[in-house]
C-alpha cells in the first residue's frame, strides 16, 4: 500500500513555537483526519507540505516524490482548500477561475461548472461579496476540478453551518469512491470525522500524539467514569487526563481499566483530544 | 511557469478596465496641466504607469494569492512578477513612441523613450524587490515616494534642452536599466518573500 | 439490503454490519450469488470509514458467508444447506444463551422461562 503523503522527522522553529519531530503517513485511498486544538501546529504542517515555509529539518514526500524538488508536479495533483483562502477580491468568480484554470493541465471545465451549480454559486458574483461558506465552496470547486488525487483541507468546516458540513462530508465521500484519491482533513471540529475518517493523526503543541486507524483508536481508548470516591491515586496514574466534579469524575485511559463501580464507555474523538490536551492537569 | 505567472498578471491588469484607464489614460489628461505637456512627456507617461502598477498590485495579499491559488513555486511567482512589470513598461514605451509619432516627434526631447525605458526598467526592478522584502504598507509608501521623486525630476527636465538627460548615453541607460533589473531579480530570488 | 447502525450498541460498527448481513443471508433476503455493494460504496452510504466496511467484509469472508472475486467485487457465497443449518443453529444458540444469561441475572428460574417460551411459541 503506497503512501500518498509521507512526513518524516519534520521540524520547524519560529516565533516561540516549535514543530517537533513530526512524522506520519497517509496511505493512498483513505481519509485522514488531522486533529488538534487551535495553535497545535496543524496549519504550520500543511504550509510546510505546500512549501509556503521551509522546514528546519525532516523530509516530506508526496506521491513518493520530494516535495521541494517536484513542487510543480505535485501541486498539479493536489487540491488545496485553505482556511481563509485569499483571492483577487475585486474579481468575479468567473474571472478568477479564468486566471487559475490555465495553470492546470487536467482542468475540467464542465466538472467545475457542475460543482458551481451544485454549490449554488453565481459565477458573476464578486469574490469580496462572498460569505465564508461560499468562499469555502468556491475553494472546493476549484480543488476538485483539476484531477487532484490528494485533497488537503485546512479547517474547511469552520464557520460553516451544520447542514453544509454534512453536505461537504458527502461530497468528500463521493470523491473517495475513486481508490486513487486521498484526503487530509485538518480540523479542530472532530465531530465531522468521528464517522468518516479512516485514519486519525492527533497533534498537540507541535508534537504528534498519535497516528493510527480510527477503528483501532476506538478499541484502544476507553472513557472511564465513576463516583467521587472511586478516583484512587492508582487509578489517576492510569488515566491520561481527568475532569472532576461534585458528582464524580471522567477520564481517559489507553487500555481497559479495572475497578469497582466504574463505568467504561466509548470515547469520541473530541474526548480523546480533550483529555490529551488537559493531560498534565490531572483533576480539577 | 514563470511565463504563465507573467501572462496571468498581464491578463489581470488588462482585464481591469478602470485601473487601465486610470493608469494609462490619465497622463494624457494631465497634458492639459502646465509642466505635463512639455517635451519630457513620454518619460512622464512611463513614470506614471510604473506608479500605477505599484500602487495597486504589489502587496502581500497578492503574493499570498499568487502562491496559494496557483500551482507555482515562490520562485515562479517572483520571476513572473518581474517579467510582468518589465513587459508593462516596455508596452508603455511602445505606446509613448506611438504617441510621439502621432503628435510629431520634434515636439519631444531626443532619446527620451530609450532612456526613460532604461531608467523605468531599473525602477521596476527596485520597486518589485522592495515589494518583496518590505512590509506592504512600508513598500507602498516607499514606492510612491520614489516615483514621485522621479516624476518631479522628469518634469523638471522638460524643455531644458533638446536632448533628454544629455549626460546619459542611450546604451548606458538601456544596459544599466537591464542590468539593474536583472540584479534586483537575482536579489529577489535569493531572498524570496515570506508567506 | 437493510443495514441500520447504532452508535449505542455494545457491538462495534463492523460487528453490527457483519451481524446484519449474516441475518439477511440466513433469512434468505440475500441469495447466493447476489452482489454486495463495494466496500467504498457501502462506506459512503453508511457514512463510515472504508476500513470499517473492509473489516466487516473480511470477517464475512472468513466465516464463508461472502466471497470476493478479484476485479468484480463481493458476492453472497453459495451456502450448502447443511452448513446453513449449522450456522442458523449457532445463531439461535447464541441468542438463546444471551436471553438465558439475562434471565438468570434477573432471578428467573427454569420453569418461568419454559412457560415464557411456550407462550411465545404459540404466538
Amino acid at each position: 500500500m503506497e503512501n500518498i503523503l509521507d512526513i518524516k522527522n519534520l521540524r520547524k522553529e519560529f516565533g516561540g513555537f516549535t514543530l517537533d519531530n513530526i512524522s506520519f503517513a497517509l496511505p493512498r485511498g483513505y481519509i485522514m483526519g488531522f486533529i488538534g486544538p487551535n495553535g497545535s501546529g496543524k496549519t504550520t504542517t500543511l504550509k510546510l507540505i505546500m512549501n509556503l515555509m521551509r522546514a528546519d529539518a525532516g523530509t516530506i514526500e508526496v506521491f513518493g516524490q520530494d516535495h521541494i524538488r517536484f513542487e510543480r508536479e505535485i501541486k498539479q495533483r493536489i487540491g488545496f482548500v485553505y482556511d481563509e483562502p485569499v483571492y483577487y477580491e475585486n474579481l468575479s468568480i468567473r474571472r478568477m477561475t479564468g486566471l487559475i484554470s490555465p495553470f492546470y493541465a487536467k482542468w475540467d471545465q464542465s466538472l467545475y461548472e457542475d460543482y458551481l451549480r451544485r454549490f449554488e454559486l453565481n459565477a458573476d458574483q464578486k469574490i469580496k461579496t462572498l460569505s465564508k461558506g461560499m468562499r469555502t465552496k468556491y475553494a472546493l470547486a476549484l480543488a476538485l476540478s483539476h484531477g487532484a488525487e490528494l485533497l488537503i483541507m485546512d479547517e474547511p468546516t469552520a464557520g460553516l453551518d451544520p447542514v453544509f458540513r454534512r453536505e461537504l462530508l458527502d461530497i468528500l465521500l463521493d470523491v473517495m469512491q475513486r481508490e486513487e484519491n486521498s484526503i487530509l482533513f485538518s480540523t479542530h471540529i472532530t465531530s465531522d470525522l468521528d464517522r468518516v475518517a479512516d485514519y486519525i493523526t492527533f497533534i498537540d503543541r507541535g508534537k504528534i500524539v498519535l497516528s493510527q486507524d480510527k477503528d483501532s483508536l476506538y478499541e484502544q481508548y476507553v472513557l472511564v467514569k465513576g463516583g467521587p470516591g472511586d478516583l484512587t491515586d492508582a487509578l489517576r496514574r492510569e488515566l491520561i487526563g481527568v475532569t472532576v466534579s461534585a458528582h464524580g469524575f471522567e477520564g481517559l485511559a489507553s487500555h481497559p481499566v479495572q475497578g469497582e463501580g466504574l463505568l467504561l464507555d466509548k470515547p469520541s474523538l473530541e474526548d480523546i483530544m480533550f483529555f490529551h490536551t488537559r493531560g498534565d492537569r490531572h483533576g480539577a | 511557469m514563470a511565463l504563465k505567472v507573467m501572462v496571468k498578471e498581464l491578463r489581470t491588469l488588462l482585464g481591469d478596465a478602470r485601473s487601465m484607464l486610470v493608469t494609462f489614460a490619465v497622463p494624457f489628461l494631465f497634458r492639459l496641466l502646465p509642466g505635463f505637456n512639455g517635451s519630457a512627456f513620454p518619460a512622464i507617461l512611463i513614470a506614471y504607469v510604473i506608479l500605477g502598477l505599484f500602487s495597486t498590485r504589489a502587496d502581500n495579499t497578492s503574493i499570498r494569492t499568487g502562491v496559494t491559488q496557483f500551482p507555482v513555486m515562490v520562485r515562479d511567482h517572483v520571476v513572473g512578477m518581474f517579467l510582468y512589470q518589465a513587459v508593462a513598461v516596455l508596452g508603455t514605451a511602445l505606446l509613448a513612441i506611438a504617441f510621439m509619432l502621432i503628435a510629431g516627434p520634434d515636439k519631444f526631447m531626443a532619446d527620451i523613450v530609450p532612456k526613460a525605458l532604461g531608467i523605468g526598467l531599473l525602477l521596476t526592478g527596485l520597486l518589485t524587490a522592495m515589494g518583496l522584502w518590505l512590509r506592504p504598507e512600508v513598500a507602498r509608501v516607499m514606492s510612491m515616494l520614489v516615483i514621485i521623486l522621479v516624476l518631479n525630476f522628469v518634469i523638471f527636465q522638460s524643455d531644458k534642452g533638446p536632448v533628454f538627460l544629455p549626460w546619459l548615453s542611450v546604451p548606458a541607460a538601456l544596459l544599466g536599466g537591464l542590468g539593474g533589473w536583472l540584479g534586483f531579480l537575482a536579489l529577489g530570488l535569493l531572498n524570496p518573500p515570506r508567506l | 439490503m437493510r443495514i441500520v447502525l447504532s452508535n449505542d450498541s455494545r457491538l462495534a460498527i463492523w460487528e453490527q454490519i457483519v451481524e446484519q448481513i449474516k441475518d439477511a443471508i440466513m433469512k434468505g433476503e440475500l441469495s447466493p450469488g447476489d452482489p454486495l455493494p463495494s466496500i467504498r460504496a457501502l462506506a459512503r452510504d453508511l457514512r463510515i470509514s472504508v476500513i470499517t466496511t473492509k473489516r466487516a467484509y473480511d470477517e464475512l469472508e472468513a466465516e464463508r458467508f461472502v466471497e470476493s472475486i478479484q476485479g468484480k467485487g463481493s458476492f453472497v457465497a453459495a451456502q450448502d444447506s447443511a452448513m446453513m443449518r449449522e450456522k442458523r443453529l449457532k445463531s439461535i444458540e447464541a441468542r438463546l444463551s444471551e436471553a438465558l444469561i439475562e434471565a438468570r441475572l434477573l432471578g428467573f428460574d427454569y420453569e418461568e422461562l419454559e412457560q415464557m417460551l411456550r407462550i411465545l411459541w404459540e404466538e
